[in-house]
């Protein structure tokens, strides 16, 4: 199945007066790791919930391969979203059960990489999803959509409660999924520098709005982490538009947007200044400050 | 169930073996519980009426009510997360709901077989307090079909509700009472109302059976299509954390 995604003008309201999308639009050609970032508020989960039918668009369309989706069963079979811990792991049912239940209503199944992933995860198979600890829990809902093998995955803040090693445990896992079985997975996240080297594509969401979407190469050399003495730095950023600073002692880094021709790479070079890729995080920061929204800058 | 059954049919074979056994354990407890309270009550008060007709009347149909909320509330959402829609969901919970409570059904038929071996060991009559379609308890088709409409309106009332909690609070609050108009006829049906603001005169209101038959399949009817009227477009919002 073609696994095109497709939005055009999509909106969406809860009880008519609160915008949790407006008028989004864009095309996912498929087959690549999605990264959908945003604030807390600014409508990442609203518009996985629309992408996998969780929720009927108040406006506009989404298609995946042409098709729609809300209540279109030949589609919603093939798109899996995992919402925080996963809204598969019902607390009063044993984990072994949840997963025998996945397999009957997922033709698309794989329960022998499901209890490969339930060891990885070291998941209690005999107690319940309610008595699983948070981490444990998400971790059932990454077993879930890992396993699912549907050509669309969507995981919404997945590593909840996960501690570091369980997490760089998940992202091991989906790079590999991701090669072995390539399909479309959208990831939503806040830990960003964890995650941003998996993404191939970038959307970014503020309030209730696309405000980016562009390959992550592209954005990464959209500007320039300039890093070395501190005076040196702010001699070469001065009139720059700088994203960020960080300093230790005398060294400091300034994120600036903006690509450097050869001619100020060459000066970078000449007063001992490093060039590094921007950091996506502070492109993040950069695009969804509120003054920005305030001060009507354009995005 | 087949295999073929099965993969037709992926909600339906997901409930049925939620719910199927734990009717069946449930079932179990009770007869023991009802034929050990009318050996004590008979050995201590005389020959008692039917003790498994007073429990029946009213036990059961609060299972299959909550399961009727549990299809809802633990099974819709696990459905719409495999990617399973609203209406493959109220499909296959219908089929549910009609199978539930036959099964349940056999089951408490079953019970009043039991009694009976009991009291003729004993040399009781099995004796009837109440009527309702049935009014002997040896007339075992009777009983069976009386308690297959009677729990099927309230498995069907507690899909209706929880639809309705499932929605929102303020629409579950408003299903409760449609779900108490759509149990109505299950108190002609057994003869025993069990509800405290709706005393047994109901029961005694001497409607025919075909009226009875009749109000049960349209209000089964009228639920289905509320049930539908909430679930095509009812949004799954995120869990509580």
């Amino acid at each position: 199945m073609s696994t095109f995604i497709e939005a055009d003008r999509l909106s969406l309201r809860y009880d008519n007066t609160v915008t949790a999308l407006d008028e989004v639009s864009f095309t996912l050609t498929g087959g690549k790791i999605y990264g959908l970032l945003g604030r807390n508020g600014s409508g990442k989960t609203s518009l996985l919930s629309v992408l996998a039918g969780y929720r009927k668009a108040s406006g506009g369309t989404v298609t995946v391969g042409g098709r729609p989706v809300f209540e279109n069963a030949e589609v919603t079979g093939q798109v899996c979203l995992v919402r925080g811990t996963g809204d598969a792991a019902v607390s009063n049912v044993k984990v072994k059960e949840l997963l025998d239940f996945a397999g009957h209503l997922r033709p698309s199944w794989d329960a022998d990489y499901a209890r490969e992933l339930a060891e990885l995860f070291e998941l209690s198979l005999d107690k319940t999803a309610g008595a699983l600890s948070h981490g444990r829990q998400s971790a059932l809902g990454i077993v879930v959509g890992l396993a699912s093998r549907t050509p669309v995955t969507m995981f919404d803040e997945s590593y909840l409660g996960l501690d570091a090693p369980a997490r760089y445990k998940f992202y091991d896992a989906l790079l590999a999924e991701a090669m072995a079985h390539p399909r479309t997975m959208i990831l939503s996240t806040h830990l960003i520098e964890e995650v941003s080297a998996l993404f191939e594509e970038v959307l970014i969401l503020d309030e209730g709005r696309l405000v980016l979407h562009d390959d992550a190469e592209s954005l990464r050399a959209a500007g320039s982490a300039v890093t070395g003495d501190a005076e040196q730095v702010d001699r070469f950023v001065d009139g720059m538009r700088v994203l960020g600073e960080k300093r230790l002692g005398r060294t400091k880094s300034a994120m600036v947007y903006g690509e450097l021709d050869a001619d100020r790479r060459a000066q970078a070079h000449a007063a001992g200044l490093d060039l590094g890729p921007l950091a996506l995080q502070d492109l993040f920061v950069h695009l969804t400050e509120p003054a920005r929204a305030e001060q009507g800058e354009p995005r | 169930m087949t295999s073929r059954i099965a993969q037709r049919w992926p909600t339906l074979r997901v409930t049925l073996s939620a719910h199927l056994p734990f009717i069946a354990v449930l079932w179990v407890l009770f007869t023991v519980v009802a034929l050990v309270i009318a050996g004590v009550v008979g050995m201590t008060n005389g020959m008692p009426d039917s003790v498994v007709h007073d429990a029946a009347t009213q036990a059961p149909r609060w299972l299959l009510f909550g399961l009727g909320l549990d299809l809802v509330g633990t099974y819709l959402r696990l459905q719409l997360a495999h990617g399973r829609t609203r209406r493959e969901f109220l499909g296959q919970a219908v089929a549910h709901a009609v199978l539930i409570s036959g099964f349940a059904a056999v089951l408490v038929t079953l019970c009043y077989l039991a009694e009976r071996a009991l009291y003729a060991i004993l040399d009781w009559p099995q004796t009837l307090d109440r009527t309702g379609l049935f009014t002997a308890a040896d007339q075992y088709p009777v009983i069976f079909g009386a308690y297959w409409l009677a729990l099927l309106l309230w498995t069907a009332a507690g899909v209706l509700i929880g639809l309705g909690f499932f929605r929102s609070s303020g629409a579950g609050v408003l299903t409760i009472p449609l779900g108490l108009v759509v149990v109505l006829p299950s108190i002609v049906v057994v003869g025993n109302s069990g509800l405290p603001f709706l005393g047994d005169e109901l029961a005694g209101v001497g409607l025919s059976t075909a009226a009875v038959l009749g109000a049960s399949a349209g209000l089964f009817v009228l639920a289905v299509g509320l049930a539908w009227a909430m679930v095509r477009d009812v949004p799954m919002k995120t869990k509580a954390p």
